[in-house]
């Protein structure tokens, strides 16, 4: 199925494919210095960030920054289990119920089916702000230092179900759906066994997000947890620059000199970089190659 | 994704304010008067017995600190749990709200009703709006007689009065409130080059900055950034002139403008940024900014300067470091490793004093819906003034964390560095302890011992010391105010203005659509029933 | 099936008959309504009932009153954002910005996607893309240091280039018109990646028999993008559209107030809603403040989205959000 999509190889002029290349080269390369910089920086020391800016390589090196990280290695290890757990077992959730929410969303039959979507868009309109939310899971729905709280928290995000809606629409025809009807089978065979195949690309790429703000999301551990265990690897990093840009602060004493300030945020985003580099290249096999109808349907 | 946004907003307030808050701690933060405006709507104190506490039935008690928990501090909570324990039959739980979150967080905590004890409190840290929404229980004298009787005996009775809000008081105050004055850094080789030996006021500096302007191309005269130079050469210049707080006396925000008084006017005058001494000052020092930075002594962009002149100082970036006498150890420490010989100029009045801080700075107060109130008041008293408690609770365990030199000082353990130290002094969020039972440290700076020495003489209790501004009533105009402040108050006060009487002027225009006149007058009421109540 | 008869009589039934035409609908489709359950309860639990905090933006909030008997006070929480007099301008920046931004990136977002699309080598593909995604991981604030290293006046690397053509330096912070470019290209640098993911996803899901068939009937490439590609991404791009409008009235806060700060020279021009309730209420903590702001943007997003997608309904009823 996978060779299919560069079918068109024959056809190449080389008038497009320059521009293509360099277009494409030119918008990587704008997205990609910054970052060498960035890395660059992570490696260096503090003082000579400070003293001459960045640079495109270490212009000291120096691993001050990542071990003023891993100073407590138990703590990084534990927030790296948290955050690989609530991410994986959040994205395969959240993609299965988003996808199939967005098939019915787009089931013809469905005489209020415009009134669901604008029950889930309105969501992202209006919100009762902070205060409410937070009593509401705290106090009432005793949700406080669960994992329930860290998966459930940023789950779905009506966005992606309603991109997943067109894409279903655009990439499963309406004729095949009536023929597996013809068929005999159910709403849900359909779903798991026309529609979930025929989404590869659009779960893919809707899962990469879904992962992606699992992976960073910091805010609801912030909110609702405090306990050791129950830190993802975003919050921990998090914690260690609020706590070294303002503790100095308060400090009188002179246990805080030396602690990276300008080269942990950099190291940080490297860390938190980690998921990308690993994972989206064994996603990305859905981007690369289309995909044929004819395929499934067979 | 909305909440996402909103949690990213909030704690960006946060990190600004508490810098803000945490550094301006110097300058003389007041406390509330009686309004009689509003009504409270908090809840009746816990039943107080009259005589000896009751502590037959065990008490767990739940409180919330600021920062994060040091590494050992499970283990300084079981021993401090079994010393409670075994005076008061109660054990604690400790939360911490950290640094990045108190502006979402801690209003919640408080407003969530959730199981809490005591918060940490403090008049940088949201005291007076939190009283004004009934989030803490009303204190009075006798439960703090009857429960604290070490702090009772210790603390000042003007705290207790500077701790009311609406004529009730929420906060238990420190008994030992920061002493610290603001300092400006300078570095003694240039000092010397250009022949000046003692100054003692910014403006004398000028041949300083033009010395490192020509001499040194990658420094800087002031390097200011967005957040606690950017308003402090303008506010030290205003200092000059006359007892300048540093701020307005409504916000208590640096960089804001409002209504001002001279800290050493014993008559407490309210002033407008038109009247005198105000008006005079601030042109005086809007016109030296304006020269310093058309000759380019100042950095042209500070609004997007994310890192302090402090932070960058000992590496050659900056001729002046902006600091206060507490923070700026750290600093003196790293210079000295790189061989850079400091001069320090503490920030004074013309008659060379600074105002003494607030008892506010620093303090706890009690959740509305606290149960126990008689045991957690009993366990402050211990953790704040018994000094058994307060050495654990702020320096951590004898010989694992601390230990003290032949010469009675304090140093860490064989072994034990500030890297590995589980358990950092300070770091535990117990601010409000009496500081007086600390010993000196083995490690301070012999320049910062001279200091410290000194603070003492230079520290003066102002004219409103006590009293703090509830800005309940006028939070439209406050909220105004702040914003015209960043628009037309900061460019005059780092000198990036064109004419500085016509952006004087719009500034003044601008402030009167903002609502000035309202806020003056809420501050004269309160600020004369806190002056009448003061006798 | 019969979705003819369903279109014309929607409208009709809707008014007539809601609560029976709904049980009767979910009657009819037992399964479907029970797929979509669980995302139902979801948003109920998690955003519907948390949403009566809303009345907060019209009380003067009290722990003891709490969400139910807290005082109320009209409209006083709104004052400080209608009496600062820059309301209108704030508003109409947040929306022109949006505009821009919503504009760019799709442009952009989309031309990535059709090239990476139109490169032969597998790796090459992968690894641009990938490259591109780097800038969303880089935080605001970490940008904003790149960018004051970038551009300050004293040391800036442009200015340092500046100086060594004899050039004369540019004071980028103090003049707003250099911000109306830089702050459109931060946005499409840092979203590229992430919107050209979405848009990549649209064009492999394109049933590769159509491109097929274009060969055999002779089509170049070119003629593929512009006669099967990008008619065929319009619906991906509508929706994209349609959802980024629905965050018109909110913006990039963190960008704005990172990039920008509290630049006073600035602020007329890079003011937008969320920065100056920002600055307004920093070191307050009134819960009701805090929200009426955003039941502004609220409301006028509500307005926005609701003709846009009236609209678009009006056009081609199958690509409307709802």
């Amino acid at each position: 199925m996978s060779s299919l999509g560069v079918k068109s190889k024959k056809d190449s002029t080389p008038v497009y494919s320059t521009i293509a290349y360099a277009v494409v080269t030119i918008i990587a390369l704008v997205c990609v210095l910054p970052f060498i910089v960035l890395l660059a920086g992570a490696f260096s020391s503090e003082s000579s960030v400070l003293k001459d800016g960045y640079w495109f390589w270490p212009r000291e090196f120096s691993l001050e920054a990542f071990q003023f990280i891993f100073r407590f290695p138990e703590d990084v290890l534990s927030a790296y289990r948290v955050s690989i757990l609530i991410t994986v077992i959040g994205t395969v959730v959240s993609l299965f119920i988003s996808t199939m929410a967005a098939y019915v969303l787009c089931r013809k039959e469905l005489r209020y089916r415009n009134a669901l979507s604008f029950f889930l868009f309105f969501t992202t309109l209006f919100s009762g702000g902070l205060a409410p939310y937070y009593i509401w899971l705290s106090r009432y729905l005793h949700l406080s230092n669960t994992y329930y709280v860290l998966i459930l928290g940023p789950m779905f995000n009506v966005m992606y179900i309603l991109i997943l809606r067109s894409f279903i629409k655009g990439s499963v025809p309406e004729p095949l759906i009536e023929s597996g009807k013809i068929d005999g089978a159910g709403d849900l065979r359909i779903f798991l066994q026309l529609v979930i195949p025929l989404s590869k690309p659009a779960l893919a790429s809707i899962g990469v997000f879904t992962a992606l703000a699992y992976w960073n999301d910091w805010w609801t551990a912030m909110m609702f947890t405090s306990k050791d265990q129950l830190i993802p690897l975003q919050y921990l990093l998090y914690k260690m620059l609020s706590a070294i840009n303002l503790s100095a602060a308060m400090s009188e004493h002179v246990s805080s000199v030396n602690t990276p300030k300008e080269t942990f945020k950099l190291a940080m985003t490297v860390i938190a970089t980690g998921p990308i580099v690993v994972v989206f290249p064994f996603v990305q096999r859905y981007f690369v190659s289309g995909i044929t109808i004819g395929a499934v349907k067979g | 994704m909305k909440g996402f946004r909103k949690s990213k907003l909030s704690v960006l307030v946060l990190a600004v304010m508490l810098v803000l808050a945490a550094c301006s701690g110097n300058n003389a933060k007041e406390t509330p008067s009686n309004s009689p405006a509003s009504t409270d709507t908090s809840t009746e104190p816990a039943a107080t017995n009259e005589g000896k506490p009751d502590n037959s039935k065990e008490a767990k008690l739940v409180g919330y600190v600021l920062g994060e928990a040091p590494k050992g501090m499970p283990e300084v909570l079981k021993s401090l749990n079994e010393k409670l324990k075994a005076d008061i039959n109660a054990t604690l739980e400790l939360n911490y709200i950290g640094w990045g979150d108190v502006a979402s967080k801690y209003p919640l905590v408080l407003a969530s009703g959730q199981d809490v004890d005591f918060v940490f409190a403090a008049d940088w840290n949201f005291y007076i709006s939190e009283a004004n929404k009934g989030s803490f229980l009303p204190l009075d004298e006798s439960m703090l007689k009857t429960f604290m009787p070490k702090y009772y005996a210790k603390q000042d009775p003007a705290a207790y009065k500077s701790a009311e809000v609406n004529g009730k008081q929420y906060m238990i105050p420190t008994t030992t409130p920061d002493r610290k004055v603001g300092v400006v850094v300078l570095r003694k080789d240039i000092l010397d080059q250009v022949g000046l030996s003692n100054p003692t006021k910014i403006s004398e500096l000028e041949p300083y900055f033009a010395a490192i302007k020509k001499d040194f191309p990658d420094m800087t005269p002031l390097n200011l950034d967005s957040q606690y130079d950017l308003p402090a050469p303008f506010g030290a210049l205003v200092q000059e002139k006359f007892s300048y707080a540093g701020a307005p006396i409504d916000s208590g925000d640096p960089s804001g403008v409002g209504v001002y008084t001279d800290q050493e006017d014993a008559s407490g005058k309210i002033v407008t940024i038109t009247d005198e001494p105000i008006q005079g000052s601030f042109k005086y020092a809007a016109e030296t900014m304006k020269k310093w930075y058309d000759a380019g002594y100042v950095n042209k962009n500070p609004y997007s300067n994310k890192i302090r002149s402090k932070d960058n100082f000992c590496e050659g970036k900056s001729g002046v470091a902006f600091a206060n006498s507490i923070d700026v150890q750290s600093m003196l420490a790293s210079c000295q490793d790189k061989g850079i010989e400091t001069y320090i100029m503490p920030v004074l009045s013309p008659t060379g004093h600074a105002p003494s801080n607030s008892w506010l700075n620093n303090g706890v107060a009690l959740a509305a819906n606290t149960k126990n109130a008689d045991r957690t008041l009993q366990a402050l008293d211990l953790i704040m003034q018994d000094e058994s408690y307060v050495y654990l609770m702020y320096y951590g365990i004898e010989g694992k964390n601390y230990a003290i030199t032949a010469d009675d000082k304090l140093t860490l353990p064989e072994g034990v560095t500030s890297e590995n130290n589980s358990y950092p002094a300070d770091a535990a969020g117990f601010w409000f302890v009496d500081k007086d039972l600390f010993k000196p440290n083995a490690d301070w700076t012999d320049s910062y011992v001279e200091l410290n020495g000194k603070i003492k003489d230079y520290l003066l209790p102002a004219t409103y010391l006590g009293f703090t501004f509830n800005s309940e009533s006028v939070k439209s105009e406050i909220a105004n105010l702040k914003n015209v402040s960043s628009q037309y108050f900061l460019p005059i006060a780092i000198g990036a203005v064109k004419d500085v009487n016509e952006s004087f002027d719009t500034l003044v225009s601008k402030m009167n659509a903002a609502g000035i006149e309202k806020v003056k007058t809420e501050v004269e009421t309160q600020a004369s029933a806190f002056l009448a109540s003061k006798g | 099936m019969n979705t003819d008869v369903q279109k014309g009589d929607l409208t009709k039934a809707l008014q007539k008959k809601k609560t029976w035409g709904l049980i009767k609908d979910i009657s009819t489709n037992k399964v479907l309504y029970l797929m979509f359950a669980p995302i139902a309860i979801y948003f109920i639990i998690f955003s519907y009932i948390p949403m009566t905090g809303i009345v907060m933006a019209f009380q003067s909030y009290t722990v003891k009153g709490g969400l139910f008997s807290s005082p109320w006070v009209g409209l006083d929480n709104f004052q400080y954002f209608f009496n600062s007099g820059k309301a209108w301008i704030v508003t109409r920046n947040t929306i022109v910005y949006n505009v821009i931004f919503l504009g760019c990136y799709t442009f952009f977002s989309i031309l990535a996607a059709v090239f990476i699309s139109e490169i032969q080598k597998k790796w090459y593909k992968k690894l641009s893309q990938t490259l591109m995604f780097l800038p969303y991981f880089i935080s605001w604030v970490t940008v904003s240091a790149f960018v004051y290293n970038f551009l300050n006046y004293e040391y800036g690397i442009v200015n340092k280039i500046l100086e060594n053509f004899h050039m004369e330096a540019l004071d980028i912070y103090s003049n707003s018109g250099y911000w109306y470019l830089i702050l459109p290209f931060m946005y499409v640098w840092k979203w590229v990646g992430y919107g050209s993911v979405l848009y990549l996803a649209a064009i492999v899901g394109i049933d590769q028999e159509i491109y097929e068939a274009a060969t055999i009937d002779g089509a170049n490439r070119f003629q593929k993008i512009t006669k099967i590609t990008l008619p065929l991404l319009k619906p991906t791009m509508v929706i994209l559209l349609l959802l980024g409008l629905g965050r018109i009235m909110r913006g990039e806060f963190d960008m704005f107030y990172q990039l920008i700060g509290n630049n006073g020279l600035l602020m007329d021009a890079t003011d937008i809603i969320d920065t100056l309730a920002f600055r307004s209420l920093m070191g307050t903590a009134d819960f009701g403040m805090a929200s009426s702001v955003g039941l502004y943007q609220s409301v006028l997003t509500l307005i926005i989205i609701l003709t846009a997608n009236w609209l678009v309904r009006k056009y081609d009823r199958d690509q409307a959000l709802f």
